[in-house]
């Protein structure tokens, strides 16, 4: 299995359950954590409709070489949630 | 009275019962629903797609009456040829005019002897399809078929073969699973609210 579909597969799966395991109490935890959590859940909602529509449009496999869409269907899904946790947790007040 | 006497019988064990398996109803319905939100999502779309293929253009339709009889038609063979040679260079694989047909850059051939006609589909990555007359040989349609790449993203084979047809039976499973503890989800209370609302009203 290449290293983009662990990547997708990944994504896919293991993202959501690790983010349901997350917001699982999510009111007791901290306003960072909290900020996190929310940026993680857009990344990953930002990440499903990207991955969904580099897909299908223009309706053929895609080379290895074609990275735009090498990454947005199959990077995607794994790294905006992770990027959207780190932007919630850099962007919270703390002055508060 | 009989109401009474039944409660008796089953000394609160089945509400117990009842609620461990809404608890675990509740608990199926949420985990595989979010898990499985993306990949269905997907399938949708593609399943949508997949039915609509002509609307959509996304599988051509040539229309076209046999310009001859069944029995006078031109080999299989010489079809072939004719549709690489009118298949854009990129789809023709390293097949060149003037060789020998290259079956390995062919993916099938459909004839259809009531049109008059054969598909040529090639086995690049856009599935390039070339609509050859039986009878003269003639190139009549060349084009995408974008719904086999739908199809294959459909069953989860586009992410590398036949046994990724897994993803998408996942997900299957897990829509049958949420649809069926959702259903018992909203069903449990009803059926528990039951006895008791016809209990005050005196039943």
């Amino acid at each position: 299995m290449s290293m983009s579909i662990t990547a997708f597969l990944t994504g896919l799966y293991l993202v959501p359950l690790v983010l349901l395991a997350w917001g699982h109490r999510i009111r007791r935890t901290t306003p960072r954590g909290q900020r996190a959590f929310w940026g993680a859940i857009i990344g990953h909602c930002v990440a499903g409709l990207l991955a969904l529509s580099f897909g299908i449009l223009t309706p053929e496999l895609w080379p290895d070489t074609d990275a735009v869409r090498g990454f947005f269907g199959l990077w995607a899904m794994l790294l905006f949630p992770m990027l959207g946790a780190l932007a919630g947790l850099l962007f919270t007040p703390t002055d508060r | 009275m009989s109401v009474t006497v039944l409660r008796g019988a089953s000394p609160a064990a089945s509400p117990r019962r009842t609620h461990r398996f809404r608890r675990v109803a509740f608990y199926v319905h949420l985990w595989l629903g979010v898990l499985s939100t993306v990949a269905l999502i997907a399938i949708s779309i593609t399943g949508i797609a997949l039915n609509h293929k002509r609307g959509l253009g996304l599988m051509p339709e040539v229309k076209h009456e046999p310009t001859a009889a069944f029995s006078e038609a031109i080999p299989l063979e010489r079809l072939a040829y004719a549709a690489l040679l009118a298949a854009p260079e990129s789809a023709r694989g390293g097949w060149k005019e003037g060789e020998v047909v290259d079956v390995g850059v062919i993916d099938r051939m459909d004839v259809r002897p009531r049109n008059g006609y054969v598909k040529v589909r090639l086995r690049d990555n856009a599935s390039m399809e070339v609509t050859v007359d039986i009878a003269t040989g003639n190139v009549l349609h060349v084009g995408r078929r974008g719904d086999v790449f739908l199809e294959k993203l459909h069953s989860g084979e586009a992410f590398g073969g036949t046994n990724f047809v897994i993803l998408s039976d996942i997900a299957a499973v897990a829509l049958v699973l949420t649809l069926i503890t959702g259903y018992w989800l909203w069903l449990v209370p009803k059926l528990s609210r039951g006895p008791a609302r016809a209990g005050a009203e005196g039943v």
